[in-house]
């Protein structure tokens, strides 16, 4: 696999870009390889925080979140820990999502601003993080079950997208329609990519 | 709209995010290619699902809990755009192309095709 690399750095960790899907599947082996190959399983702790200052250890140890993670993945097991993750990832992901649709009401006939600004948002944030969480940071159990498949999977929306295409159409605004795909699809996939280059950019973020 | 209804919604996008978490690794596991099908197939499911709901004219109460609960949960667009991103990375320009052509062709099809059901059936 031929993957370009934006930003070489310390942190760039080139054996864990070896998958391309986004399965949880292969996800799961990844951790795992990451985690046999880690020199420092002692340090092996959450990501977010540890990228954002590694050298306040003694704080972060104090209550971290993966912290919490960890006893409730001892207590629970691996997968159910997951589970509970995704669970609440998506409880918010779709409060955020009805919010911003109750704020910003739909009229027909009109661009639906709501479902558009959701997807880009959330495109933005799920290209940030899943890069971050492969390539920047020490790999973790939870984050992106909570923040990437949970959250930003319940923040945006295939179905509510494509029957808002299909009624402008209905309501004979086909060119409103046509429009509303392409420049979603077109900006979601730029703010994908430059999710994906500020998490390769960002030192420490 | 009352807090119970919130509460509803909420609870069934979070099982939707859970539906799409399982969904999606079961299809990983069988497709076995670099397409990336469990999301595909869960996007297109859940487009069929949501175009039958509004079609069927089930209320607007149901629909926030049903559509933009667990179809909202259920389906994504983040994975959609970050796995063509991926593709087009991989150096799979074709494929990336294909992966949001077919997306897009194919669910406003079903979601069509599920409105037109829904109609039919209420």
């Amino acid at each position: 696999m031929a993957g370009r690399n934006f930003g070489a750095s310390i942190y760039f960790r080139a054996e864990l870009i070896q998958s391309v899907m986004l399965t949880p599947s292969s996800d799961m082996v990844r951790s795992v390889v990451a985690g046999a190959n880690d020199p420092d399983p002692a340090s092996a702790g959450d990501s977010l925080v540890a990228g954002r200052g590694a050298v306040r250890t003694s704080r972060t140890a104090r209550m971290s979140p993966a912290t919490v993670a960890d006893r409730a993945t001892a207590r629970l097991g691996a997968a159910r820990a997951q589970a509970l993750a995704i669970l609440a990832g998506g409880t918010l992901g779709t409060l955020a999502r009805a919010g911003v649709a109750e704020g910003l009401p739909h009229r027909a006939g009109s661009w639906p601003w709501a479902t558009f600004l959701v997807n880009l948002g959330g495109a933005l944030l799920l290209g940030w993080l899943l890069t971050r969480l492969a390539e920047r940071v020490r790999p973790t159990r939870h984050w992106r079950a909570f923040l990437g498949t949970g959250f930003c999977g319940a923040l945006t929306t295939f179905s509510t997208f494509q029957i808002e295409a299909f009624e402008l159409v209905d309501d004979g605004h086909a060119g409103l329609a046509v429009a509303y795909v392409l420049v979603s699809i077109a900006a979601g996939l730029a703010l994908a990519v430059t999710g994906v280059m500020l998490a390769r950019w960002g030192r420490h973020w | 709209m009352v807090a119970v209804t919130w509460a509803a919604a909420a609870a069934l996008g979070a099982l939707g995010a859970l539906a799409r978490f399982r969904v999606t690794a079961l299809v990983s596991a069988r497709a076995g290619t670099d397409f990336p099908l469990g999301t595909f197939v869960v996007n297109l499911t859940g487009a069929f699902a949501l175009g039958v709901l509004v079609g069927a004219d089930i209320g607007h109460r149901t629909l926030f809990i049903l559509g933009t609960g667990f179809m909202g949960g259920y389906t994504t667009f983040s994975t959609w755009m970050v796995e063509s991103e991926r593709l087009g990375e991989a150096g799979g320009i074709v494929l990336l192309a294909a992966n949001l052509a077919l997306s897009a062709l194919a669910g406003f099809g079903v979601a069509a095709a599920g409105w037109a059901i829904g109609q039919a059936l209420a």
